[in-house]
C-alpha cells in the first residue's frame, strides 16, 4: 500500500472546504492522489463510469446541489459494483438523528469538519490510516463517527 | 248368412242357448230385420254384438267386427270414443253424429242413437247403440236447392261477416248484377239504406229469425223495389251457426191493392170521423187540459222514478253489505249471549260486593265530615299562602329579569371567550415557527464561523513569522469572539431541539443518569475537587436525554458558580409526595410528585434573581469572570416544563444555591 498512492475522490462544492483538505492531505504522511467533484449528480456519473477505476476512499459533504449526499450514499450503498466503496460522511453540522440515519444507510465513519487547521489535519491523517490499514466492513455503532484524539 | 252367425253362437256357448227365451229370440230377430246398424259396446269399448246392417256398412264380417274396438271404423274414433263414454256417463244419447268408414272407402254420414243396457240387478253390461243413415236427408239439400232457385223471390244466404255465399235467380233479376259477381259481396250494399239492412241481418245472428223487415233493393239501373224479409239463421250438424238465410218478398203490387181499399175504406172513416172529431174536439180540451196535467205529472214521476232507481241501486248494494254484516252480528250475538251468561255470575258477585260497599259507604260518611272540617281548616291556610304567594310571584319576576342580564352578559363572555382562543391558537403557532427559524438560522451560522475559524488557525500557521505581536493579538482576540458564538450557536441549538424533537417517556432510575452526568463532567470535578452526594434516588417517568442534559447544566453550573479555594460540594436528592404536603402553590395537592433538589456551596444569588436566571441570555456575571451564553438555565426550565413540572431557586449571595424541581410521579 505505501508503494502506490491512496486514491482519494472528495465530493464537495463549497471551495474554501476544499482548500482546507487539500491542506489537510498534503500534511498527512500518506502519498495520495486527490480527485474533486462539485455536485452529486457529477460523483454519480464518475463513480458508474466503467472505464474509470475506483477510488479508495470518498470523502462525502452532505450539503451538495442537485443530488444531496443522502441520495448519494443511497445510491452507492445499492449499486452491487461500488457498495463496497468505503464512504466517509464529511459535514460541518452533528445532529444525533442524522448521524443515525448514515449509519444505518452504510457509510463508514461520520466526520465533523474543525474550526483549526491543526485539527483538520490531524482527523484527515487519522481517517487516512483507519482506512488503510482496516477492511471496509462498518465499525460498531460507538466507532462510527470519529473524533480527534487529543494529542 | 244369419243362420251361420247364429251357429257360431251356439257353438261357443251351448248353454246359455237352452236358457235363451222365447222373448231374447224375437228380439234378436227384431235386431236382424232392422235396416239401421245396430252395435252392442262393452265398457271397455269392445264390439259384443252386430246386425247384418252393421257388417253391410262397414264392407267387415260379424266375426270379425265382434270382439275390435267399435271407434275403429270411423272416420273420427276419437269423437265415436267420447260418444259411446258419453252413454255410460248419461245412460242415453241421441243424435250423435258420425261418419262410418266402410273397407272399400265408402263414408256413410249417420245419426247415433243410443243407451246402456244392464242385467236384472241393474248392473251396466254395455251400450246399444242404433245409427240412423242421413246420406239421404243431404242428398235431400241438393233438391232443396232446385227449389230455391225455382222461388220468384229473392232469396239469399249471408256468412256471418255480412258477405253474400249463395243468391237465386230472383235476386240477380232484383239487383240487376249476376250471381257470380253478388256473391262475395256485402249484403248490405243493395240497399237503399245499407245500415238498417245490416242491423236485420245481425238481428238475425242475435235472435235466430226476423220476420216482415221492411227493406227497399236499389236495382243497378236505378229501379227502387220494396221488400219484406224473412230470414233465420241455419246451421251444420254440430249445431253451429253457419250463416243466414234470408227471403225477400217484393210488396210493390200488394201495396197498389191495398191503396185502393183503404182509401174506399177511408172515405167511411172520414164522415164518421168528421162526427167524431166535433165531439173529440170538446173531450179534446178537456184531455187537453188532462195531458198537460198529466205531462207534468209524468215529469215529476220521471225524475222521481231515477231517484228511485238509483236509490234502488244504493239499497240492493246496502242489503248485500247488511247480509255479510248480519252474519257477523250472528256470531257476535252468539258470543254475547255466552258473555251473558257469565256476566250473570259476575253480576251475583257484584251484588255482593255492592252490598259491602253499602257498609262502608256509611262508615265513609262520617269520615266525610270530619274530613268537611279538615277543609275548611285547609281553606283558610290557602288563603294565607296566596298571599305569600304573590310576594313569590314578584321575586321570580325580579330574578327573570337577573337571569336575562346574566344571559346577556354570558354571550359576551363567550364571544371573548372564543377570540381569545383563536388568539391564543394564533399564538401556539407563531412560537413554533419562531423555533423553527431558530434552529434553521443557527444551523446555518455553523458554516460561515467555522470557516473563520479555520482561516485565523491558517493565518496563525502559515504566516506566524510575517505577523507582529499587535497582529497576533488581535487574532487571537478575533479567535475568542468567534469561540463564544460558536458556543451560543451551540446552546441555541440545544435549547431549540428541546422542543423539535419527539418526546418519548421512559421510566428511568435517576441514580443512572446521574452515574452518567458524572462521567460526562469527570474531568472538571477532578479539576475542582468537588463532591457529589446522590442517595436514595427513586425511579421516574421522564425523557431520558432531556433530563441527562437538565442534570448535566444544573450540576456544570454548581461546579462553574463554584467559591474560590471552597471545593463545590453537590447534594442531590429526591422524593414522591403528595402535592398538599410540599407547600408550592401551583401544585395539585391530591397528585403525587417526585421532588428532586439539586444543592451547592457556590456563590449563590440575590434571592431576586430566583426568576430571571431562567430567562433566556440571562447572565449575573461579566463573561470574563464566569463565561457563559445565558441559556443553560433557560434549556433546564424548558425541560421540566416539557414534563408538566415546576423549577423553583432558592439562594443567598455567597451562601449555595437550592434548585427544586416537581414533576408528576406516574
Amino acid at each position: 500500500m505505501s508503494l502506490a498512492k491512496l486514491n482519494v475522490l472528495l465530493a464537495d462544492d463549497d471551495d474554501d472546504d476544499c482548500l482546507f483538505f487539500k491542506k489537510a492531505l498534503a500534511g498527512s504522511s500518506i502519498s495520495t492522489h486527490l480527485t474533486t467533484v462539485s455536485d452529486g449528480e457529477h460523483l454519480m456519473r464518475l463513480l458508474k463510469n466503467e472505464t474509470h477505476e475506483l477510488p479508495d476512499v470518498l470523502f462525502l459533504d452532505l450539503n451538495m446541489p442537485r443530488k444531496n449526499g443522502f441520495e448519494c450514499l443511497s445510491e452507492i450503498k445499492l449499486d452491487d459494483r461500488l457498495k463496497l466503496l468505503a464512504v466517509i460522511v464529511f459535514s460541518t453540522s452533528f445532529e444525533q438523528e442524522v448521524v443515525n440515519q448514515l449509519y444505518q444507510n452504510g457509510a463508514q465513519y461520520f466526520l465533523r469538519k474543525p474550526s483549526e487547521i491543526s485539527h483538520y489535519k490531524e482527523i484527515i491523517q487519522q481517517t487516512l490510516l483507519m482506512i488503510t490499514q482496516a477492511t471496509t466492513a462498518q465499525p460498531a455503532r460507538e466507532n462510527f463517527v470519529i473524533t480527534r484524539q487529543s494529542p | 248368412m244369419t243362420t251361420k252367425k247364429e251357429s257360431v253362437v251356439i257353438r261357443n256357448n251351448s248353454s246359455a242357448t237352452k236358457i235363451l227365451s222365447k222373448s231374447s229370440q224375437y228380439a234378436r230377430s227384431l235386431i236382424e230385420a232392422a235396416t239401421d246398424p245396430l252395435v252392442t259396446i262393452s265398457p271397455e269399448g269392445k264390439i259384443t254384438d252386430v246386425n247384418e246392417a252393421s257388417v253391410k256398412v262397414t264392407g267387415v264380417s260379424r266375426e270379425h267386427l265382434i270382439g275390435t274396438d267399435f271407434s275403429d271404423y270411423f272416420t273420427e274414433p276419437e269423437k265415436a270414443r267420447d260418444g259411446y263414454k258419453m252413454v255410460f256417463e248419461k245412460s242415453v244419447v241421441s243424435d250423435y253424429p258420425l261418419s262410418i268408414r266402410h273397407k272399400n272407402g265408402k263414408i256413410t254420414d249417420v245419426l247415433y242413437n243410443a243407451s246402456v243396457y244392464k242385467d236384472a240387478k241393474g248392473k251396466v253390461l254395455g251400450v246399444f247403440a242404433a245409427a240412423r243413415d242421413v246420406t239421404e236427408q243431404k242428398q235431400a239439400s241438393q233438391y232443396a236447392r232446385s227449389l230455391i232457385e225455382a222461388s220468384l223471390d229473392p232469396l239469399v244466404t249471408i256468412s256471418p261477416e255480412g258477405k253474400i255465399t249463395d243468391v237465386n235467380e230472383a235476386s240477380v233479376k232484383v239487383t240487376g248484377v249476376s250471381r257470380a259477381k253478388l256473391i262475395g259481396t256485402d249484403f248490405s250494399d243493395y240497399f237503399t239504406e245499407p245500415k238498417k239492412a245490416l242491423e236485420g241481418y245481425q238481428k238475425v245472428f242475435e235472435k235466430g229469425f226476423i220476420s216482415d223487415y221492411p227493406l227497399t233493393v236499389r236495382h243497378r239501373n236505378g229501379k227502387l223495389t220494396d221488400v219484406l224479409y224473412n230470414a233465420s239463421v241455419y246451421k251444420d250438424d254440430k249445431g253451429n251457426v253457419l250463416g243466414v238465410f234470408a227471403a225477400a218478398r217484393d210488396i210493390t203490387a200488394q201495396k197498389a191493392e191495398k191503396l185502393i181499399l183503404a182509401l174506399k175504406e177511408l172515405a167511411i172513416q172520414n164522415k164518421e170521423k168528421e162526427k167524431k172529431a166535433e165531439e173529440l174536439s170538446i173531450a179534446n180540451k178537456e184531455l187537453e187540459f188532462q195531458n198537460d196535467e198529466k205531462e207534468k205529472r209524468a215529469a215529476e214521476l220521471g225524475i222521481a222514478n231515477k231517484e228511485l232507481a238509483f236509490q234502488n241501486d244504493e239499497k240492493e248494494k246496502r242489503a248485500a253489505e247488511l247480509g255479510v254484516a248480519n252474519k257477523e252480528l250472528a256470531f257476535q250475538n252468539n258470543e254475547k249471549e255466552k258473555r251473558a251468561e257469565e256476566l250473570g255470575i259476575a253480576n251475583k258477585e257484584l251484588a255482593f260486593q255492592n252490598d259491602e260497599k253499602e257498609k262502608r259507604a256509611e262508615e265513609l260518611g262520617i269520615a266525610n265530615k270530619e274530613l268537611a272540617f279538615q277543609n275548611n281548616e285547609k281553606e283558610k291556610r290557602a288563603a294565607e299562602l296566596g298571599i305569600a304567594n304573590k310576594e313569590l310571584a314578584f321575586q321570580n319576576d325580579e330574578k327573570e329579569k337577573r337571569a336575562e342580564e346574566l344571559g346577556v352578559a354570558n354571550k359576551e363572555l363567550a364571544f371573548q371567550n372564543e377570540e381569545k382562543e383563536i388568539r391564543a391558537e394564533e399564538l401556539r403557532i407563531a412560537n413554533k415557527e419562531l423555533l423553527a427559524f431558530t434552529y434553521i438560522s443557527s444551523h446555518d451560522l455553523q458554516e460561515p464561523l467555522r470557516k473563520i475559524q479555520t482561516f485565523v488557525t491558517i493565518l496563525l500557521e502559515d504566516e506566524n513569522i510575517n505577523l507582529s505581536n499587535e497582529g497576533k493579538f488581535n487574532f487571537q482576540r478575533i479567535q475568542s469572539a468567534a469561540g463564544r458564538m460558536q458556543q451560543l450557536i451551540d446552546d441555541l441549538l440545544a435549547f431549540s431541539r428541546i422542543n423539535t424533537t419527539d418526546h418519548k417517556f421512559e421510566k428511568c432510575e435517576l441514580s443512572t443518569i446521574v452515574e452518567e452526568v458524572k462521567t460526562e463532567l469527570k474531568d472538571a470535578i477532578q479539576e475542582k475537587h468537588a463532591t457529589i452526594e446522590s442517595n436514595d434516588l427513586c425511579a421516574v417517568n421522564i425523557i431520558p436525554f432531556q433530563f441527562r442534559q437538565l442534570l448535566y447544566n444544573l450540576i456544570s453550573n454548581a461546579l462553574k458558580f463554584s467559591r474560590a479555594n471552597i471545593p463545590p460540594q453537590i447534594i442531590i436528592k429526591s422524593k414522591i409526595e403528595k402535592g398538599s404536603k410540599l407547600n408550592v402553590e401551583k401544585l395539585s395537592p391530591e397528585k403525587k410528585y417526585c421532588h428532586i433538589t439539586v444543592k451547592d456551596n457556590g456563590i449563590g444569588f440575590e434571592s431576586h434573581f430566583s426568576e430571571r436566571i431562567f430567562g433566556v441570555f440571562q447572565k449575573l456575571h461579566n463573561k470574563e469572570v464566569y463565561e457563559g451564553t445565558g441559556i443553560g438555565l433557560a434549556i433546564v426550565k424548558k425541560i421540566v416544563e416539557n414534563h408538566n413540572g415546576i423549577i423553583t431557586a432558592t439562594s443567598e449571595l455567597n451562601n449555595g444555591a437550592t434548585f427544586n424541581i416537581y414533576i408528576p410521579a406516574n
